[in-house]
């Protein structure tokens, strides 16, 4: 999946994965009674500053992106009280100051939204200075994920 | 043997650097060339003249109507474009597996075009215009890597051991394991291939602009900043990782603040997608 971009899937395929997660925060939806799932690559916390950007790259914002993606998942036929919510990234570079704070704004950004949207979130790796990478097997439901340099293991 | 000659022996293995894109840079310098000259220099290298007509062709150079020859090609870029082009399709063709960085030839590539994106967006904000240098030393700031990465993964288990600490950045730890960092290993290539010192500067200080000797120069922090933005933003992949000292007065050096380079963190999402064509052109290894 590419940056700012999201993607739904019902039921079986390939899964979803997203490769190099930096401060960048993969927010991935999953029903489990219909199987549907769901996943976002945003980059910045908030649209407000952007509102041009975020009508053309919904995407790239925590709330303009995650409301889309509750939304699309519901579209493919997923349930709202049956949604969960893992999370992955918003990592920042070593050393602390202004400017550098981009990843952990992300995830605060997300976990506020989702709670204010009912949806629980299961599990998460987030935070440090350490690229992942997620992948969603949507016919299980399980999330996977990659340290970079590091092996595959399961997000729970 | 030792590691300072086995590096040497590696720079000395590289296949020669285009004498056609110093050409291009020398004739585009020179305002008293003629177009057909620069078409007669940029076609005796078939391999960049394939390649630019690819490039010339995306949206990022925003060209109105499609170009099929050199001469309409250079006609209709302009001179800065040009220099961008050939560089572009000069440099791409040493990038390969670097395995020490866990990454592909594609990998370091897409990365060195996303810093060189965000190097220009950076520029334009920063000294209200565009450089064709800094696009250049953008392009190769990683260049080291396509050495170093070898001996990185010899040493694999060393390396993951001193960093797993998290206190020393990737930087640090290849200079402890191998005596050598990709930036310094970056500035010999590019002294090697005839670059400019300015440029070779800006390759050896991308990760410590500020021990540079004259660290006055922009060019180098705009590199540093433009790749801490793409790893970031995880564009190629990671490579080296966040294991990079952020160096907190880059942004306050340019009197930007974080939501400044949200900015242009946002604008570089389209830029780089109209750059695709120059991504393409180093395919993943089989």
């Amino acid at each position: 999946m590419k940056l700012a971009d999201m993607a739904v899937i019902n039921g079986c395929g390939d899964g979803l994965a997203v490769y190099g997660l930096g401060s960048t925060v993969a927010v991935i939806l999953y029903d489990e009674t219909t199987k549907v799932g769901g996943c976002l690559q945003f980059m910045l916390s908030g649209s407000m500053s952007n509102p041009q950007r975020a009508r053309e790259y919904p995407g790239m914002f925590a709330d303009t992106g995650i409301a889309l993606l509750v939304k699309s998942c519901l579209a493919a036929g997923a349930r709202r009280e049956s949604l969960t919510a893992r999370l992955a990234g918003g990592a920042d570079l070593m050393e602390k100051g202004p400017g550098y704070r981009i990843g952990e704004e992300n995830v605060t950004a997300a976990r506020k939204i989702l709670s204010g949207l009912g949806i629980t979130v299961q599990a998460e790796a987030t935070g440090g200075c350490v690229f992942r990478t997620v992948r969603l097997d949507t016919t299980t439901g399980r999330t996977y994920l990659k340290r970079h340099g590091g092996g595959w293991e399961e997000l729970r | 043997m030792k590691m300072e000659n086995r590096f040497r022996n590696s720079i000395g293995r590289l296949p020669a650097f285009p004498a056609t894109v110093h050409r291009v840079t020398a004739l585009i310098n020179n305002s008293d060339s003629s177009l057909s000259e620069l078409v007669g220099v940029v076609r005796l290298d078939p391999a960049i003249t394939a390649n630019i007509l690819r490039m010339c062709n995306s949206a990022y150079f925003g060209l109105r109507h499609r170009v099929d020859n050199v001469h309409d090609a250079i006609m209709y870029l302009g001179r800065q474009n040009v220099v961008r082009a050939v560089m572009a399709a000069g440099v791409s063709r040493f990038f390969k597996d670097a395995p020490g960085y866990e990454a592909e030839a594609r990998d370091l590539w897409e990365h060195a075009v996303g810093t060189a994106l965000m190097s220009q967006l950076l520029a334009r904000k920063i000294l209200g215009r565009e450089d064709a240098g800094l696009f250049t030393a953008a392009l190769l700031h990683d260049i080291g890597k396509i050495i170093l990465g070898e001996y990185i993964h010899e040493k694999r288990e060393e390396f993951s051991r001193l960093l797993e600490g998290g206190d020393r950045s990737f930087l640090e730890v290849e200079d402890e394991v191998l005596g050598m960092n990709h930036a310094a290993l970056g500035r010999t290539i590019a002294a090697a291939w005839n670059f400019p010192l300015d440029i070779q500067l800006t390759i050896a200080g991308h990760h410590r602009p500020d021990q540079l000797k004259e660290c006055e120069n922009p060019v180098p922090w705009i590199v540093h900043l433009a790749d801490q933005a793409c790893l970031m933003l995880g564009v190629g992949k990671g490579t080296d990782g966040l294991a990079y000292y952020g160096m907190a007065c880059a942004l306050g050096r340019f009197h930007l603040s974080q939501k400044d380079l949200e900015t242009v963190m946002a604008e570089f999402v389209k830029e780089f997608e109209n750059a695709r064509e120059l991504v393409g052109i180093v395919q993943p290894s089989q």
